[in-house]
C-alpha cells in the first residue's frame, strides 16, 4: 500500500459505537415502568469529534430523559466523561480500547460535569474551538517561518539534543500526547520538532527524527516502563518511524500528531 | 526581543520580578511551579485572585436567591477573598476570579487563563462573562466574542478554563517594543510580562496599578 492508500484508510477508520442513555436518567414510563429507550448504534469516523453526533442523541433521547432547557448533551464511557474536543480516535484508545465492540458509550442530559468538561451548548463553542486549535497550528506555521533558526532554538532548545546551526532550512511537527493512566485522562504533553536534528557542521549527514526521538522528550517527564505502548490511530509503530512521513500520513484534520500511551 | 515574542526563562525572570513589585504594592500577584506527575520538569505560572462585587444590571446567579444575609465564615473559606475590592461587603453577587498567566510554548507569548465562580461555587456561564467584560470589550455585540474569550482545556491542570486568545499578542508586543525603542533610544522595555498585562489585562477585567510602572522605571 503507498502513503496515499494509508491515509485513506485512516480518514477511513470508524469504530461502532453503542449509544444508551444513562438509566438514572430515564423518566419516561409506561403504566408506571420506567421505559429505557433502545439503544442506538453508529459508525464513528476516528478523525471526527462527537459534537457530530450530539445533535442526533439529542433528538433521540431528550424526551425519554425530560431533557430541561439549561439540560446540555454529555457522554460518558464507564464512569469517565468524555471531552469532546479530543478526537474519537484518540478517546477510544484512551478509553475504549480492549473492550468489546461495540464501544458503549452512555449518553447524559444531567448533571453536566463542568470541572472536567468545556461546555458545547452550540455549534458557535465547537467551531470557535477548532478554529483556535488550527490558529495555534498557523501561528507555529509563522514563527517558523517568520523567525531563524537561533531565536527559534533559544525557545526550543530543550527539546533537542544536539547541537545546531544557523539558517538550516525546517518545518516543524506539532505533537500532542495522551495518557490514560492519570484519572481525568488529558493533553500531558503538547511540542513541536523539527522533522531533522539540526546539524553539528554543515557536512554532516541529515538525521531523521523519528517517534523514539518524540518518547524520549516525552519519557524525560513522564517515565515510561516496558509495560507502555505508543498508538497513534490505534496502531502501534516502529520506533523507528520518521517523523516527517508521521506528520504527513497520520496526523488528524487539526493537523496534529495525536498519540496515546496506554498500558499493553 | 522586537519581534514580540519571549522565551520560557525570560517569562519567568520577569514574573519573578512582577512578583516582587506586587509583593510592595500588596497586589496579590503569585508565582507557582508545577511538577507534572514525577518527571523533573516544573513549568512556572503567576497566579491571582480578586472579588469581584457585581452590579445590579450586571449578570446575577440565577440559582441564588437574591436578599439573603451575609454568608457565613467566608475569611475562613478562603483567604483569597481577602483581597476583596468593590463594597466591602460580602454578597451572593460576589464573583471570584481566578487569573492564571501561563507561558505558551507553541506561541511564546504569554497568556491569560481565568475561572470566574459565583460565591455558590457554580462556574459563571461564558455568556455572562462576555457580558460582564463587555464594558472593557470592542468586540461588544460585533460577532467576534468567540475570537475573544472562550473556554479551553488549562494547559497544566486539564480543566476547564477561560482564556483570552493570543492569537494577536506577538504583534501587538512587537509594535510596542518597536516604538518603545524609537522613544527611548537603547533603553528596552524592562519587563515585558509587566507590558504586556498592562495592555492585555484590563480587557479581562484584570487592572493593572500605575504604581507598578512607577517601581519598575525606578529600578
Amino acid at each position: 500500500m503507498g502513503d496515499e492508500g494509508v491515509r485513506r484508510e485512516l480518514w477511513d477508520g470508524k469504530i461502532p459505537v453503542c449509544f444508551k442513555l444513562d438509566e438514572d436518567e430515564v423518566t419516561m414510563s409506561i403504566r408506571g415502568d420506567r421505559v429505557a429507550p433502545q439503544p442506538c448504534y453508529m459508525m464513528i469516523p476516528r478523525v471526527s469529534y462527537l459534537p457530530l453526533v450530539y445533535e442526533k442523541l439529542d433528538k433521540l433521547y431528550s424526551r425519554a430523559a425530560g431533557r430541561q432547557v439549561e439540560d446540555e448533551v454529555w457522554v460518558s464511557a464507564e464512569a469517565t466523561p468524555l471531552k469532546w474536543h479530543y478526537p474519537v480516535g484518540v478517546l477510544y484508545d484512551l478509553y475504549g480500547r480492549g473492550q468489546n465492540l461495540p464501544w458503549e458509550i452512555t449518553v447524559h442530559f444531567r448533571n453536566f460535569p463542568e470541572d472536567i468538561l468545556l461546555h458545547c451548548e452550540s455549534k458557535e463553542a465547537v467551531e470557535a474551538h477548532f478554529k483556535s486549535k488550527l490558529k495555534e497550528r498557523v501561528c507555529y506555521q509563522q514563527l517558523l517561518f517568520k523567525y531563524n533558526y537561533d531565536e527559534f532554538w533559544a525557545v526550543n532548545k530543550k527539546m533537542m539534543l544536539s547541537t545546531r546551526s544557523e539558517h538550516e532550512p525546517f518545518r516543524s511537527i506539532p505533537f500532542c500526547i495522551y495518557q490514560a493512566c492519570c484519572t481525568d485522562g488529558k493533553i500531558l504533553f503538547q511540542r513541536l520538532l523539527p522533522p531533522h536534528r539540526p546539524k553539528a557542521s554543515p557536512d554532516d549527514q541529515i538525521v531523521e527524527n523519528t517517534l523514539e526521538d518524540i518518547i524520549k522528550l516525552y519519557s524525560a517527564s513522564f517515565p515510561l516502563t516496558e509495560e507502555h505502548c505508543v498508538l497513534i490511530h490505534g496502531i502501534e509503530l516502529s520506533v523507528r518511524t520518521p517523523i516527517q512521513w508521521l506528520s504527513e500520513n497520520l496526523s488528524y484534520p487539526d493537523s496534529f500528531l495525536h498519540i496515546c500511551v496506554v498500558h499493553k | 526581543m522586537a519581534t514580540g515574542l519571549l522565551t520560557y526563562e525570560e517569562f519567568v525572570r520577569n514574573a519573578r520580578d512582577l512578583v516582587v513589585m506586587s509583593d510592595r504594592l500588596g497586589d496579590g500577584w503569585e508565582l507557582r511551579h508545577v511538577r507534572q506527575t514525577d518527571g523533573p520538569e516544573e513549568t512556572a505560572f503567576l497566579v491571582k485572585r480578586i472579588c469581584v462585587a457585581i452590579a445590579e444590571e450586571s449578570p446575577v446567579d440565577p440559582e441564588t436567591p437574591r436578599d439573603v444575609g451575609e454568608p457565613e465564615n467566608i475569611e475562613d473559606e478562603d483567604p483569597a477573598t481577602l483581597h476583596c475590592r468593590g463594597t466591602g461587603k460580602l454578597s451572593e453577587k460576589t464573583v471570584q476570579f481566578e487569573y492564571h498567566v501561563i507561558y505558551s510554548p507553541s506561541y511564546q507569548v504569554p497568556v491569560l487563563f481565568f475561572t470566574a465562580t459565583f460565591h455558590s461555587g457554580r462556574l459563571v456561564p461564558l455568556k455572562e462573562i462576555w457580558k460582564f467584560l463587555s464594558p472593557f470589550h470592542v468586540t461588544r455585540d460585533s460577532g467576534m466574542e468567540w475570537e475573544s474569550v472562550t473556554q479551553q482545556e488549562h494547559p497544566i491542570f486539564g480543566r476547564p478554563f477561560y482564556h483570552l486568545h493570543p492569537c494577536h499578542t506577538s504583534n501587538v508586543m512587537a509594535t510596542i517594543l518597536t516604538a518603545n525603542k524609537h522613544e527611548r533610544g537603547d533603553r528596552d522595555i524592562k519587563n515585558y510580562l509587566l507590558s504586556w498585562l498592562t495592555i492585555f489585562g484590563p480587557t479581562i477585567g484584570l487592572n493593572v496599578l500605575i504604581d507598578y510602572l512607577k517601581i519598575d522605571s525606578k529600578t
